[in-house]
């Protein structure tokens, strides 16, 4: 809550005050000491005022999809219920401008209700940071009669939209991450290798006849195939450092690092999936989590979840992960960490490579 | 309530004329109850009828009113207020752009109603009413201006909001005195003397180290010598006391409890008096009084005396003390070698005499009174020692009526040194206080003047004061010869009393006191100035009390032989001991031989020959008026119930086809907003209406429509069938029965 003093008004209203002090300090009876309550009155009347006009709103706020994605225009909706018996004057509406853009509800518009009056505002929104956070309208804002001050609320109910990041190709441009990859490392569980391994099973059909292995089929009297190993390919590993903000201090400046750091390693994740070339991915979701992309499928779960998945549970998580990063430091070929940490000041720092 | 403010407004501007109007507050709640009803009874009508008709028949009662009214009662207040309230209400019905004119009205209103309040002392005749319209006047305003100022007139801040200030604003008692800010004062004052009083500290203990003599207060530098004064507050004695500072009597002519503070004489460079005790120990035997007697005008008290910002070696203890000790032992100097120093603390027992006691008077006048009976001089009466009591008989008559025990103040062989004082030893100690030197003839004029009526010493004493208390009291002397007199001689007091009595009439306490001194002395009186201070006490008992500079004073005293000193107050601005009396009488009526001068009881006014028989109102029988208005009430009701009807089914009777679908498909958009549930919007489109009827006629009411837009919409040539007409009919009776059913 933020109380906001127009000098100007008070300045005459002080004045007014002051001359109906006046005034009953020299005539008493109601012509003087009737407009003096009255003036001394306003201000209380009118905090008052306010909070039961605050009481009686309820605001709700929606997206016609689940989850949004950047850039993109959606329809949202605002329902706004004055419950009240007494009107709401000229409420005046603070919209998330700074990371959404409403088209069709200006940043600062005025809405008066009647007693028991409703209204529904609709509009296109487009969110500006992938991310998960509020949009819509952030504050509502009621001011006096004589307009002494104005107090900005926050909204009942903030909306809480989950914007996926684009699929670009920073991360790709930035890392040369072809020459990360080559043929030995972690196996895929969907990818084999091109040459039969020594696993083996009874032959079905289609399998290519170059893989029976006749020998041994000769002592089962059945006939066996050998089975490919799984692809092992060059363990890259992208660890995502997220900075540890409480959502409460999330502006501008930190929507536009994680709006980075998330398009970053979808960017390395698509790069990796869509060429079938297992990555893993480990990065904090309450705890640690490892996911590991080698398809355009498990990038999509990836996709799904990276836009509001990204948290700590506590700051041991932090921690722990922090662990991780100065343990890989040390140590060299385990594979190849690819590490983005978001909360950085250099551009530099962002993306470190380790092995 | 702009209803309301202005007919307070117009009834106060027909009370300048008409004085005479009675009810004035009746008329008014009952003129805006019948306005309220109007508007209720409009809105009631409004349900069944739309248009101008519930608006007149609204306002048919209110004939019936008149005359139900006037029949009934012989005032013709109501039935006026009936006739107003009707005419107001159909000002506010047809009056153009009515809020607009509101508006601008108030701005008309207000002033006219503070020149009424200001000029004529209008709105005073009932309070509640005065209040209730300023109310409404100050939300109207308020509102007004906000609209006009602050929205621009654009959006109004909705009306609830002011009448909830004024609500507030009605219910907080509203004072017929202005703002007293006594308080604020007293608190500031207060802050300021704290603030003061540290410096004070600085300065006293400052004044030590740098010079003795430069402290100033009000005791010590008092202008005797008749200058320009300036006292400061500054504290200079801490009284204390476990006495109430106040004393409750019976006002004898309201019978009424009253309260009134204690006023204490303290006078500078005094010893204990207990020559004083024992003269009035021997006055009081002398009349026989007995305990219960002196107690009407005598007590003894203690007092506690603590210096403050006052460097003096004057002992400083009340009048008539008869027992004086420090912290140490009894003080047996009245000034000490060296200043006493702040802190230091006197303790004193004395006689608090009330020396406007009518019985006390009484007392003093009567052995006068009696010697004069006897052929004798009055100025001649005699010494009581002539027939005193011994040290013994003294002692158990002061511990009987007084409490006193006299072997504490003087011991025996100090008594009878006392009361062996011969007549011509007692008239050479008096005689400095007869000095009249430097006294002009026309103060020996005055003098005689004054007390050429007086029958006794008491009565000139009075008599001089009393003259004196007509002069300006001012701390401004407008004399050219301020502070140079030098009031330690006769010679400096005379030329102060000759200046302020002839010259300049203005002055403060020892202009009075030196005046009064010299006027008594030229009358034969023995007479002199005590300086010192005096003291009222507040209402409410406190641990300490403090005596500022500005309690400092000086007043005369005059001997009367066989009584002693008597202190008066000839400084007008002082009560004088007849007016802070304590009012004490016996308990059985007691006729004292003082009798001031009582008024002679008003006779009664003769009884006013052919003086009108009080008239009996008849009183308003509410059944006689309340019934028959419902009756009417209700009989308009189902007037404009059925009136309405009859005239729709005339209307539709005589209509075109064309008309006729027109009103149909009116009805039924009606009907089906009553079946539907709340919140149904009218966007405009006629088929948003179908699915709220039921679906069995659902396909009758989108035929209906059909028809409908094709009349709507189409060439004009093309008409309704007379079996379209019969079908757009009986659709719509059906679904104004479906909804009759469901309500």
């Amino acid at each position: 809550m933020k109380i906001q003093i127009h000098k100007k008004n008070l300045f005459i209203y002080v004045l007014c005050l002051t001359g109906f002090i006046v005034l009953a300090s020299f005539y008493g009876g109601p012509v003087s000491f009737v407009p003096l309550y009255a003036l001394m009155l306003v201000i209380p009347v009118s905090i008052a005022y306010v909070f039961v006009n605050y009481h009686f709103l309820s605001l709700f706020q929606e997206i016609e999809v689940h989850k949004v994605s950047k850039g993109e225009n959606h329809i949202f909706r605002s329902f706004i219920e004055n419950s009240g018996i007494l009107p709401i004057h000229k409420m005046v509406l603070t919209t998330y401008n700074d990371r959404c853009d409403l088209y069709d509800i200006q940043n600062g518009a005025e809405l008066s209700l009647d007693s028991m009056g409703k209204e529904e505002l609709s509009s296109k929104i487009s969110c500006k940071y992938a991310g998960a956070y509020n949009v819509g309208i952030e504050k509502v804002s009621f001011a006096d009669p004589f307009k002494i001050f104005s107090v900005d609320i926050n909204v009942p109910y903030s909306f809480r939209a989950i914007v996926r990041p684009r699929i670009t190709d920073i991360a790709g441009k930035t890392l040369d991450l072809e020459n990360l990859i080559n043929s030995t490392g972690l196996k895929s569980t969907r990818q084999f290798e091109d040459i039969p391994g020594s696993d083996m099973r009874i032959y079905q059909q289609g399998d290519a006849l170059s893989s029976i292995n006749w020998k041994v089929s000769a002592k089962l009297s059945d006939l066996m195939v050998r089975l490919p190993d799984q692809m092992e390919k060059r363990h890259v590993t992208v660890l995502m450092y997220a900075s540890n903000i409480p959502e409460i201090k999330w502006d501008t400046e930190f929507l536009k690092k994680r709006d980075y750091f998330l398009e970053f390693a979808v960017s390395a994740a698509y790069h990796f999936g869509s060429r079938n070339v297992p990555v893993e991915i480990i990065y904090p979701s309450g705890d640690i989590k490892h996911s590991i992309v080698d398809s355009y499928d498990t990038f999509l779960e990836f996709y799904n979840i990276v836009a509001d998945g990204i948290f700590y549970s506590s700051e041991k998580v932090q921690k722990k992960l922090l662990k991780i990063i100065d343990e890989k430091r040390g140590s060299y070929g385990t594979g190849t960490w690819i590490i983005l940490r978001e909360d950085c000041d250099n551009p530099m720092d962002f993306c470190s490579i380790i092995g | 309530m702009f209803a309301f403010s202005l007919l307070v407004t117009c009834l106060e501007l027909y009370l300048l004329w008409d004085k005479k109007a009675a009810s004035y507050a009746l008329f008014t709640f009952t003129t805006i109850g019948l306005f309220f009803f109007y508007s209720i009874l409009q809105h009631v009508f409004e349900l069944f009828a739309s248009g101008k008709g519930p608006t007149v028949f609204s306002l048919l009662p209110s004939v019936l009113l008149f005359f139900l009214i006037r029949n009934a009662t012989d005032s013709n207040e109501a039935s006026i207020a009936v006739i107003v309230s009707a005419l107001l209400r159909l000002i506010f019905i047809f009056l153009p752009n009515v809020e607009k004119v509101i508006d601008y009205a108030v701005f008309a209103i207000t002033p006219l109603a503070l020149y009424l309040y200001f000029s004529y002392n209008s709105f005073r005749e009932n309070k509640l009413v005065g209040v209730l319209c300023f109310v409404c006047l100050t939300v109207l305003i308020m509102s007004v201006v906000q609209k006009l100022f602050i929205e621009k007139n654009k959006d109004v801040f909705p009306i609830y909001f002011f009448i909830i200030v004024g609500l507030f604003s009605a219910v907080i008692p509203v004072r017929e005195e202005p703002i007293n800010w006594t308080y604020v004062i007293e608190a500031g004052e207060r802050f300021s003397e704290n603030i003061a009083e540290k410096f004070d500290q600085v300065s006293y203990f400052f004044s030590d180290i740098f010079s003795t003599d430069s402290f100033s207060s009000g005791y010590s530098t008092l202008g005797k010598a008749g200058g320009k004064i300036a006292s400061s507050k500054k504290t200079q004695l801490i009284l204390r006391t476990a006495e109430n500072p106040y004393f409750t009597f019976k006002d004898p002519v309201t019978n009424k409890n009253m309260i009134r503070r204690r006023t204490i004489y303290l006078a500078g460079g005094k010893l204990s008096d207990a020559e004083g005790l024992i003269r009035f120990a021997h006055f009081m035997r002398a009349h026989d009084a007995d305990k219960q007697y002196v107690s009407l005008f005598a007590r003894t008290a203690r007092l506690s005396i603590e210096y403050g910002y006052l460097k003096t070696g004057d002992e400083i203890a009340p009048i008539n003390s008869i027992l004086l000790t420090n912290s140490r032992d009894k003080i047996i100097s009245e000034k000490s070698m060296l200043p006493h120093k702040m802190g230091y603390t006197l303790n004193s027992t004395y006689l608090d005499i009330d020396y406007g006691s009518p019985y006390l008077i009484d007392l003093i006048k009567s052995p006068l009174k009696s010697a004069a009976e006897n052929g004798e001089s009055p100025a001649s009466n005699g010494l009581y020692y002539d027939n005193a009591m011994t040290y013994d008989e003294c002692q158990e008559y002061l511990s009987n009526i007084l409490g006193i025990d006299l072997s504490k103040i003087i011991s025996p062989k100090e008594y009878d040194k006392l009361i062996s004082t011969g007549e011509d030893a007692a008239s050479k100690a008096l005689a400095p206080y007869l000095d009249t030197t430097g006294a002009g003839s026309r103060m020996q004029i005055l003098a005689k003047d004054l007390t050429s009526d007086a029958l006794d010493t008491y009565d000139k004493c009075r008599l001089i004061e009393n003259y004196l208390r007509q002069y300006s009291y001012s701390t401004v002397a407008d004399d050219k010869n301020a502070g140079v007199f030098d009031l330690s001689t006769t010679k400096g007091m005379s030329q102060m009393a000759d200046s302020f009595l002839f010259e300049t009439g203005r002055g403060y306490c020892v202009h009075f006191a030196s005046s009064m001194t010299m006027l008594l002395r030229l009358s034969g009186i023995p007479a002199r100035i005590v300086t010192g201070y005096r003291y009222v006490f507040p209402f409410e008992k406190e641990e300490s009390y403090k005596v500022s500079s500005a309690n400092a004073h000086a007043w005369p005293e005059a001997y009367i032989e066989g009584v002693g000193w008597i202190p008066f107050e000839p400084t007008t601005v002082y009560l004088t001991a007849g007016d802070r009396s304590w009012n004490k009488a016996p308990v059985e009526a007691q006729v004292t031989d003082y009798a001031p001068i009582y008024e002679s009881v008003p006779h009664l006014p003769e009884t006013i020959a052919g003086a009108p028989e009080p008239v009996v109102k008849r009183a308003l029988n509410i059944a006689y008026v309340i019934i028959p208005v419902i009756a009417s009430i209700l009989l308009l009701l189902l007037i404009l119930i059925f009136g309405s009807r009859a005239i729709d089914k005339f209307r539709y009777r005589h209509s075109t086809p064309g008309e006729r679908l027109h009103m149909d498909v009116t009805k039924i958009k009606k009907s089906l907003r009553k079946l539907s549930a709340e919140g149904f919007i009218d966007r405009g489109l006629i088929y948003d209406y179908i699915p709220l009827a039921p679906s069995s006629i659902q396909d009758n009411l989108k035929k209906v429509f059909a028809i409908y837009y094709r009349l709507e919409y189409s060439p004009s040539d093309i008409a309704i069938t007379p079996e379209e007409s019969e079908f757009v009919k009986s659709v719509s009776e059906e679904v104004l029965r479906l909804s009759d059913r469901n309500s």
